[in-house]
């Protein structure tokens, strides 16, 4: 039968009432001899169920009745045991008359400080990206953009990108889970060996999709021969770099993430400034200059920390099938959460009206820079997650340390107050980052004697998708806001469920409505899925948080 | 080799592949067959619901306004997670543990291993020849028999790029106007079961729908004499009357009152044929064995066949008398009651009543019947028109009559056989439809397509030599010689010495049909330019000068401009100078015969325009005379197509310049 809240505070009115008859001052009386010895009961079995437990485990610390006689003052082991037991229960009221005090612990840290370190951590994702676009003013081009592409050219790219995201996001959501798992235990060892395995797989996979793509091609031309090979080389190059940043991700380099994609792009530079050969084959040399880059970072940070390692543990990494039953749902959810984020692109670069395209995916301009616009507040606000997640984990072992086991009714609503304050905060912050997004890009109208900005805004589906992404976005980084618990704490189908989906209603009404209408109503596929991504990561939530006990009892 | 035969070969072999991946593997691995217990093999029954499903399934996707290559593969992707969640009874985290685990099976196997163990030689080898020797001899032979069929009707397409009638244009437009989701653009009602099947197979395999009309209806003819060997195959469990049957239809057509020039390029009768017999069939095999999973297949070939083909259609209601009748005299028991005789015989009634009533409201009423006959004809199909047989018509008439008495008595007196069933049907449908065929001697009124009925009739009548071949040939005389059946071996040079005969003799006959044409609608340089210049630019950056066939060919890839828009707003000196009426494309083709007196394009392609290759020959000359950017992109003895390079805006406007500082400069 379900436990209804009333039953809970009934059980735990009857737990009281078991103690009724403890008398506190026995416990003051008692001496310090007796309180080490209760101590180390508590600490051998925490919360003795009666006096029998107590004697069976004094038993079992070597304890003879002769003990209690001559060291306690006991008749026997018996006697001693009630005296204990009730010293141990006393201890336990002590505790629960202290618990309200003891949860407020967390407040003496200061929490404007903890959210400016966090969140400035969060944003720091963004860093990269914000490099690649001063590039691109800087120089017309970046490490695999370039103002001047044309649709066709765009559509190279495009494929190239989406298909890096879709095939290494679910390695590097592995990576996330497993080599942090090393690293978060200082086994720089092992780290760099499941580093390695995940790695060596990501290439093996990247390889293998690309060599099935060429293949697919060659047999049924979907694209150009050639226009193919390009966005292959796009997809391996970016795929590899993806996965090589990751590392640096994870262990919080972002300055480094941050020069390797900006160096990158000085084969780019002497290649489009010194030869003929074109921005295709600049963007090549550039990535594969980041991806050596990024590999011999990697590589020598790995080899320092592991010689620094005074213990160095002589384990080997999990087996293949372990390792891959511990990180499949990991890398599903990586896997579908770049296809939600993706997915929209697919299904409205693939409309068309009454004219067919030339190729089945067609890149439209207008679509990629409202989404991309779109796509600054949706960093804005999942800079937060980082806060939220932080906090969360922080907050769970102090708070659990400081409360009895019995009073989980106060633990559940301790966290199910935290998560409606963390939800209220990001809807705020949610709705900020799209104003300040809007104003901070429309500033630049002012510089509409420039073409680029004057071409960005001429078109009304550029903000047409921007306002209808934005609040994608948002709705999306609440799903991910309720996806994080779910990482933190193990619980990975909850997350993947939502996020399934969400993808198959973005698919789905993406589809209708880009076809129905026009093509940039494609965007509500990823409103319709988002919406539908946050109802059910919702409702997830709400069971989570009501058995969170349980949950966080089961995590680990 | 040109780009054309390029394409022609790639062009088919990709349609093999996706014939195969879509139509065998595809419902082998969604269809839980081994659950359906079919009497027969599953090729047929998937081969009717997949075809049927992606008949259906285009056409909602057509009506919903969301047809596109996207769309379908993800429909596709769907229906398969469905029926795999159908199957698991909706349990989706089920689904996701199986997924899991399969994943992890996979993890813990060792790769190396396994391709090694499957690159072992005994395995392949097992793997090719796991059927008995007897059954790999006749794979062999059935593999060159349908190699032959397909020869006989492909060898004018690798000839002639141009399509052979002015009606593979319009089923070409149908099939374009498709892939912009117009099911009915010109208000005519034609069915679209055909063109949802080649648009399909060129969503899938990206082959030029041009080449795919061109070889449709041989692929399908191909795909025909397959059926029938498997047909009779099923029913007669006798190789050597399979592929007999399946030769005379495939090899041998001379023999038959048919034009092989009908089953080259693509047309809704030979699919139609194919739905018709494979749903007759499934229909008897649900009625003589009960076999409910029949059902499902014969209601998608019966859903397929009205999509298809609105004769068909009709001819599928004719079969149900002849098939309600048999099933009446095969069920003639005292345990039945009165209600299922009654049902039977009042639906015998009812639908000959029908088209008995029918016959006499439009009886005298020509417009009426001239309105049926075109609504029931395919243009394509009847455009080729049977002319002159092998033999008299009369013959042919009274030959179908004695094969199918025959066949009747053969199934009558073997009621108690599987196929017993199938021969009186057989029989029965083969007399109405030879009946049909000669209405009007026999004083019917002839509202059906004589080549039409035809083509039926000669389908059933290789069904039924095939029949008549197994009863006759092994189970009289071969049973009678008891030496013949000592050994499997025996038993194969028995059929093989069979078939030899056979073939040689229908040899020396002369009745091995090869397809020849005379006549197409225009100069095969044309058509060869086409593609030429489809593999080497990219869509819609060129424009193209030419028939109106061309529109329809280039449609959905690249621009067009007929001649005689092109002639009269287009004046060669100040060519695409102004900013009227720019061409809109980088690239300029302008298509034109050599022969000034006599074109080769037929006239229903044509403008109205007098000495319309003189004037656009005089019209490169004279633009030749200003510009430099004009050349020869393609020639032959027949045809000239010329290249003109569009100057870009950034262009036309140093352009513009330079010519107004000369002008400022001379004055």
């Amino acid at each position: 039968m379900k436990k209804t809240k009333t039953d809970k505070s009934n059980f735990f009115d009857l737990q009281l009432n078991r103690y009724e008859d403890i008398n506190p001052d026995d416990f003051i009386s008692s001496d310090e001899k007796k309180k080490k010895l209760a101590a180390q009961v508590i600490e051998n079995v925490n919360n003795p169920l009666d006096r029998w437990a107590v004697c069976a485990t004094l038993e079992s610390m070597g304890m003879r009745d002769i003990d209690a006689q001559k060291e306690y003052g006991a008749k026997d082991l018996f006697e001693l045991g009630d005296e204990i037991y009730l010293i141990c229960k006393m201890n336990f009221l002590l505790k629960l008359n202290a618990t309200n005090d003891s949860v407020n612990i967390e407040k003496i840290e200061n929490q404007f400080f903890c959210f400016v370190k966090y969140y400035s951590r969060g944003l720091s994702f963004m860093i990269p990206i914000l490099g690649q676009i001063a590039l691109l003013f800087l120089l017309r081009y970046s490490l695999w953009a370039y103002i001047e592409f044309t649709e066709a050219q765009a559509t190279i790219v495009a494929i190239g990108t989406i298909l890096s995201f879709l095939v290494t996001g679910g390695f590097v959501q592995a990576a996330g889970r497993e080599v942090l798992y090393y690293l978060n235990g200082k086994d720089y060892k092992l780290a760099k060996d499941s580093y390695l395995r995940l790695f060596k797989y990501n290439t093996l996979v990247v390889s293998a999709v690309g060599t099935f793509l060429f293949i697919a091609n060659m047999v049924f031309p979907f694209f150009r021969q050639q226009m193919l090979i390009f966005s292959l080389c796009y997809f391996l190059l970016l795929g590899e770099l993806w996965y090589s940043l990751s590392l640096l991700y994870l262990i919080k380099h972002y300055v480094v993430v941050l020069l390797i994609t900006v160096l990158g792009i000085i084969p780019v530079h002497l290649i489009m400034q010194n030869t003929t050969w074109g921005i295709f084959y600049a963007h090549f040399a550039g990535l594969l200059f980041a991806n050596l880059l990024a590999w011999f970072y990697n590589f020598i940070w790995l080899r320092r920390k592991i010689k620094k390692q005074e213990n160095i543990n002589q384990a080997s990494i999990a087996k293949r099938p372990i390792m891959a039953y511990i990180v499949s749902l990991y890398f599903t959810y990586g896997f579908l959460y770049f296809c939600f984020l993706f997915i929209d692109r697919i299904v409205s670069w693939s409309a068309y009206g009454n004219e067919v395209q030339p190729y089945i995916i067609w890149f439209k301009t207008p679509y990629e820079l409202g989404m991309d616009w779109a796509l600054i507040s949706l960093f804005l606000t999942i800079a937060l997650l980082e806060f939220t997640i932080e906090r969360f984990s922080r907050l769970l072992i102090p708070v659990q340390q400081n409360l009895s086991g019995l009073l989980f009714d106060k633990f559940i609503k301790k966290f199910k107050n935290f998560y409606r304050n963390q939800i209220l905060l990001l809807l705020v912050f949610g709705v900020v980052s799209i104003v300040i997004t809007y104003l901070g890009v429309t500033y630049l109208k002012r510089y509409s004697h420039v073409p680029e900005v004057r071409d960005f805004f001429s078109n009304p589906i550029t903000y047409f998708t921007f306002f209808v992404a934005s609040i994608g976005y948002l709705l999306m980084a609440i799903g991910l806001f309720n996806g994080l618990f779910f990482l933190t704490l193990n619980r990975l189908k909850f997350a993947i469920l939502p996020i399934l989906a969400a993808v198959i209603t973005n698919i789905f009404f993406g589809i209708l409505l880009s076809r129905w209408f026009d093509y940039e109503y494609g965007v509500f596929g990823l409103l319709i899925g988002a919406a539908v991504f946050v109802f059910y990561s919702s409702k997830k939530a709400k069971k989570f948080f009501n058995k969170l006990d349980y949950y966080y009892y089961s995590a680990y | 080799m040109s780009e054309y035969s390029y394409n022609l070969i790639l062009g088919i072999s990709r349609v093999l592949i996706i014939f195969y991946l879509l139509f065998v593997l595809f419902p082998k691995k969604i269809f839980n067959t081994q659950k359906l217990n079919m009497s027969l093999d599953e090729f047929l029954p998937n081969l009717i619901l997949i075809g049927s499903f992606t008949i259906i399934f285009l056409h909602f996707l057509v009506l919903a306004n969301i047809y596109d290559a996207i769309s379908l593969i993800l429909g596709f992707l769907l229906i398969t997670v469905l029926l795999f969640l159908v199957k698991n009874k909706w349990k989706v985290s089920d689904v996701f543990t199986r997924f899991n685990s399969f994943m992890l099976k996979k993890f813990e196997s060792n790769f190396k291993l396994a391709i090694v163990n499957n690159l072992k030689v005994e395995k392949i080898k097992d793997r090719i020849f796991r059927s008995s020797n007897n059954e790999t001899i006749w794979h062999i032979v059935l593999f060159i028999v349908l190699l032959i069929t397909s020869y006989l009707r492909l060898k004018p397409v690798r000839v002639f790029a141009a399509p052979f009638s002015i009606e593979s244009y319009k089923t070409l437009e149908y099939v374009k106007h498709l892939q912009i989701k117009e099911l009915f653009h010109d208000g005519s009602f034609v069915l679209k079961g055909l063109h949802c099947l080649i648009d399909l197979f060129f969503q899938f395999s990206r082959t030029d729908p041009g080449i795919l009309v061109h070889i449709f209806g041989a692929l399908m003819a191909v795909l025909l004499t397959y059926i029938i060997f498997k047909i009779v195959l099923s029913l007669s469990n006798n190789h050597v009357a399979a592929i007999l049957a399946a030769s005379i239809f495939g090899i041998f057509s001379n023999l038959l009152p048919l034009n092989i020039q009908q089953q080259v390029e693509a047309n809704s009768i030979i699919l139609g044929v194919i739905f018709v017999i494979t749903t007759l069939f499934f229909i008897a095999v649900y009625l003589n064995n009960r076999d409910k999973k029949m059902v499902y297949a014969a209601i998608a070939g019966i859903i397929g066949t009205l999509l298809i083909n609105a004769f068909m259609g009709c001819m599928l209601l004719i079969a149900s008398i002849p098939m309600l009748l048999t099933y009446l005299f095969f069920n003639i028991r005292p345990q039945r009651s009165k209600i299922f005789y009654m049902t039977i015989t009042f639906s015998i009634i009812l639908i000959s009543g029908l088209f008995y009533g029918l016959f006499r409201i439009i009886d005298g009423n020509i417009i009426f019947v001239e309105n049926i006959k075109s609504f029931l004809s395919d243009d394509s199909f009847n455009s080729f028109a049977s002319v002159g047989y092998f033999f008299q018509q009369e013959l042919y008439s009274w030959v179908s009559i004695g094969i199918a008495v025959l066949l009747m008595i053969i199934g009558l007196v073997n009621r108690k056989e599987s196929n017993g069933f199938f021969n009186t049907f057989l029989g029965l449908f083969l007399i109405v439809l030879a009946l049909l065929w000669n209405g009007e001697k026999v004083g019917l009124l002839q509202i059906f397509p004589l080549d039409q009925i035809v083509f039926l009739l000669s389908t059933l009548i290789c069904i039924s030599v095939g029949m008549l071949i197994d009863f006759f040939l092994f189970q009289l005389l071969a049973q009678k010689i008891k030496i013949i059946y000592q050994s499997e071996k025996r038993q194969l040079i028995f059929g093989l010495v069979a078939f030899v005969l056979f073939a040689e003799v229908l040899l020396l006959s002369k009745a091995v049909a090869l397809a020849d044409f005379s006549y197409v609608t225009e100069p095969n340089g044309y058509v060869k330019t086409l593609h030429a210049i489809k593999n080497e630019y990219t869509a819609y950056q060129w424009t193209c000068v030419s028939h109106y066939g061309a529109k329809i060919q280039t449609k959905n890839y690249a621009r067009y401009m007929d001649y005689q828009y092109f002639l009269k707003y287009y004046d060669p000196q100040t060519f695409n100078t102004t900013l009227k009426n720019r061409v809109p494309t980088p690239y300029l083709f302008i298509f034109m015969e050599k022969n000034k007196f006599v074109s080769e394009v037929a006239t229903e392609l044509l403008p109205n325009i007098k000495n319309l290759t003189t004037d656009l020959q005089d019209w490169c000359k004279e633009y030749k005379k200003y510009h430099n950017d004009i050349n020869v992109y393609y020639e032959d003895d027949d045809v000239i197509v010329y290249k003109i390079l569009i100057k870009t805006e950034k262009q036309y406007k140093i352009f513009t310049r330079i010519k107004e500082t000369h002008r400022k400069n001379k004055i």
